[in-house]
């Protein structure tokens, strides 16, 4: 399957006071076009750092040091995220690799109404198609023959505006206009136009009366409803990649279920790739195809779903595993914690609490291997053919 | 089995204020008639999602709130409960004045002041989020030691030796005295609220949720805690959690909750394997399986839950209910047996 995503040892360090915080140390990650891949680890382990950096907003004073990151943009042309310039990244951001985050509420602006907000993120990305669909919409007004003057001079206008529009919003002449009133007015038809696929885009959402929620503040809606708005938003301009930063983990099972449906139904229909990153092994059996299993900033294990779940290699793996509750079998607890980033033991990062530990794993870094045909573990006890 | 707390017809109204003179205009009914008896030594579960009142139940079973209407018994004789009962069928007048009596003498909902003081050394809470829970000025030993001071329980160097030890129980050392709370992890944390529940050595606890906010290792490190803090210390657990997995492997009985009301209450195996409310069925559909050769079918709910404040008419779940037949519109089911120690309240939990 063709590849869209390829993470290559990427390392991200924090620079705090206390030290340097070695948040990610070399990931080497990939995606294939149209697969769900589901990122699972703890908290504090890099889920979160490892998905901000693909669309380079590691918050300061975090620092992306080295690796690469190569996306396959919509044109088909592959590009390394991390060499682009701001300006390639606002276009990639949003509107080929776009996110949903974990907090609903925190996501969304309590000042503005979801429809209004949505409608931005599809003004600002999809502008072309609006304004050839408006300019289509003016040219069939002036076809008709009972219009008054005014009428004509200001949709003649409005013609000139959206003809500027189309090839660049932030002409001088235009950002001149837009400040004019009465002149300005021209931007109703714009706002109109995003409303209506913000509507359309909340109907998708299986909202039912989305032309009621569209017109709500964020504070009014249930959790499960923000969430569809943040997913509505995401989606609005059909991103090629879309990252799901556990955007179920706040909402009741009952929610949880109808999102996860939600999501499920919409990759089917929109085509999108997902990177899925969740704490919750049983979300992972749902959603997923592949998984990479993620321990202190390190990958230690990427396979297929099932083999993840029938035969786990690495250690903490199957510890995690083994500390689900679940009916009829005892659940077993990981003793420790998990190590602090700034001082990460030396060797295998999982070697002091591993109960396979030999003596090698706190002094050599295991290797990614390939034990299995698309079965890779960082491990010293198992010896596959190196990745 | 004793019986250690009973709640009867138990409700927790909130008042909504309003209008011009800030008029009472509404109640937000949180928890609206709850009947329900724990065992001595039995972790019972209360389950149902955000919003569904488990929360507020928790806290006025242990009187942190003042009941609206109803009765909570703690740890009352079980010679003067058969007493109670036995007067209340009386229902003469001078049976009535004498279940009065008896109510104000042993009701929790009617205590005050010194006389609800000495028992809340008996009942503890420890809440969902650590971080908010323990005051961030105060050191280690001071937070697990104040109950003890509070209820003159010890004095001078014994604290510090009960603080010790209790740290030591719960799996955290002496080293640890003089620290802040945030100079731990979110599991620590919850470990010191937990030490500060036990010290005053009490019967009954209630986890609000507390393994919510921590991570799926560490979950399960704190379920090992209470398991073995159970049997040593002989405690009862009113477990309240959204997170039907952690309730199926800690708890002996299970209450599910829905709007203020508990519409299904039966001992864990038995629920987990034959749900007989519509509204379990569905939750218990919902929990994702960590097994992707589990192919379950889903029952998804439509909608989200009804405002509190105006609850439907009939059955509280009838809007969302696929077996919504009128009577549900119209008559609200009451909670009853439908074989052993299984209650349900629905109209048709047969088919």
């Amino acid at each position: 399957m063709e590849e869209l995503l390829n993470i290559k040892n990427l390392v991200v360090r924090f620079y705090t006071y206390e030290g340097v915080v070695k948040a990610i140390e070399g990931v080497n990650l990939f995606l294939r076009k149209g697969e769900t891949l589901g990122l699972v680890g703890e908290t504090g382990c890099g889920k979160s750092v490892t998905s901000l950096s693909i669309l380079a907003l590691v918050p300061p004073p975090g620092r992306i040091e080295d690796g690469e990151i190569f996306f396959k943009r919509k044109d088909g042309k592959r590009v390394n995220l991390l060499e682009l310039n701001e300006e390639d990244l606002m276009h990639i951001r949003g509107n080929e690799i776009s996110m949903v985050f974990q907090e609903p509420g925190a996501a969304l602006n309590p000042l503005y109404t979801v429809g209004e907000q949505i409608a931005e993120a599809i003004i600002l990305h999809r502008r072309e198609e609006l304004c050839r669909r408006i300019l289509e919409e003016i040219d069939e007004e002036m076809r008709k023959a009972d219009t008054s003057p005014i009428k004509m001079l200001f949709l003649r206008f409005e013609k000139w505006a959206y003809t500027k529009m189309l090839k660049n919003t932030r002409t001088l002449s235009l950002r001149i206009v837009s400040k004019i009133p009465l002149l300005n007015l021209y931007l109703r038809r714009l706002k109109k136009h995003a409303k209506n696929e913000a509507v359309k885009m909340l109907k998708d959402m299986r909202i039912a009366d989305p032309e009621r929620i569209a017109n709500m503040y964020p504070h009014e809606l249930s959790g499960g409803m923000k969430q569809r708005a943040v997913i509505a938003m995401a989606l609005a301009c059909n991103p090629v990649l879309l990252i799901a930063d556990e955007p179920t983990t706040n909402l009741d099972v009952t929610v949880q279920a109808q999102i996860l449906n939600l999501i499920r139904e919409l990759k089917e229909k929109f085509d999108t790739t997902i990177l899925y990153i969740t704490h919750d092994l049983g979300v992972i059996a749902e959603m997923c195809d592949r998984v990479a299993v993620m321990y202190a900033g390190v990958i230690c294990e990427i396979a297929d779903v099932n083999r993840i779940f029938e035969k786990p290699l690495h250690p903490y793996t199957k510890a995690l595993l083994e500390c689900i509750p679940r009916p009829g079998k005892k659940f077993k607890s990981i003793k420790g914690e998990v190590p602090n980033l700034i001082n990460p033991p030396p060797g295998c990062r999982f070697h002091p609490r591993c109960p396979r530990a030999m003596e090698i794993c706190s002094k050599v870094e295991p290797k990614m291997v390939e034990v299995e045909k698309n079965h890779f573990v960082a491990c010293h006890l198992y010896r596959g053919e190196p990745s | 089995m004793r019986a250690l707390l009973e709640v009867e017809n138990l409700r927790k109204y909130y008042p909504i204020f309003g209008g011009l003179f800030k008029k009472k205009v509404a109640d937000v009914k949180a928890v609206d008639g709850i009947n329900l008896t724990i065992f001595k030594g039995e972790c019972f579960g209360l389950v149902g999602e955000s919003g569904c009142g488990k929360t507020t139940f928790g806290k006025t079973v242990i009187r942190l709130l003042k009941p609206t209407d109803g009765h909570i018994y703690f740890d009352v004789p079980p010679d003067i409960r058969e007493k109670m009962r036995e007067l209340e069928l009386d229902g003469s007048p001078t049976a009535l004045r004498e279940l009065e009596r008896l109510r104000k003498e042993y009701d929790l909902a009617t205590y005050k002041g010194k006389k609800l003081r000495k028992l809340r050394r008996k009942m503890q809470i420890v809440y969902q989020d650590p971080t908010t829970s323990l005051n961030p000025r105060m050191l280690v030993k001071d937070i697990v030691g104040e109950p003890l001071k509070v209820h003159k329980l010890a004095r001078g160097g014994e604290v510090i030796e009960k603080v010790v030890k209790m740290l030591q129980r719960v799996g955290l050392s002496e080293k640890h005295l003089y620290r802040y709370p945030h100079e731990f992890s979110g599991g620590q944390r919850q470990r010191i609220a937990i030490a500060r529940a036990l010290i005053t050595n009490p019967d009954f606890i209630v986890l609000d949720e507390p393994t919510s906010a921590v991570d799926v290792s560490v979950r399960s490190q704190l379920l090992d805690l209470f398991i073995s803090l159970q049997k040593e210390y002989g405690l009862t657990y009113l477990f309240i959690s959204h997170d039907l997995s952690v309730i199926e492997c800690i708890s002996n009985r299970v209450g599910v909750m829905y709007l203020g009301k508990i519409v299904e209450l039966a001992p864990t195996k038995e629920l987990f394997d034959e749900p007989a409310h519509p509204y379990t069925k569905a939750l218990i559909s919902a929990i994702p399986v960590p097994d992707p050769n589990v192919k379950r079918k889903k029952i998804l709910l439509s909608g989200d839950v009804p405002s509190p404040i105006n609850p439907p008419k009939g059955c509280r779940f009838y809007p969302r209910c696929w077996k919504a037949r009128d009577i549900c519109r119209v008559e609200e089911p009451k909670l009853v047996r439908t074989k052993g120690n299984h209650f349900v309240a629905c109209h048709f939990p047969e088919d």
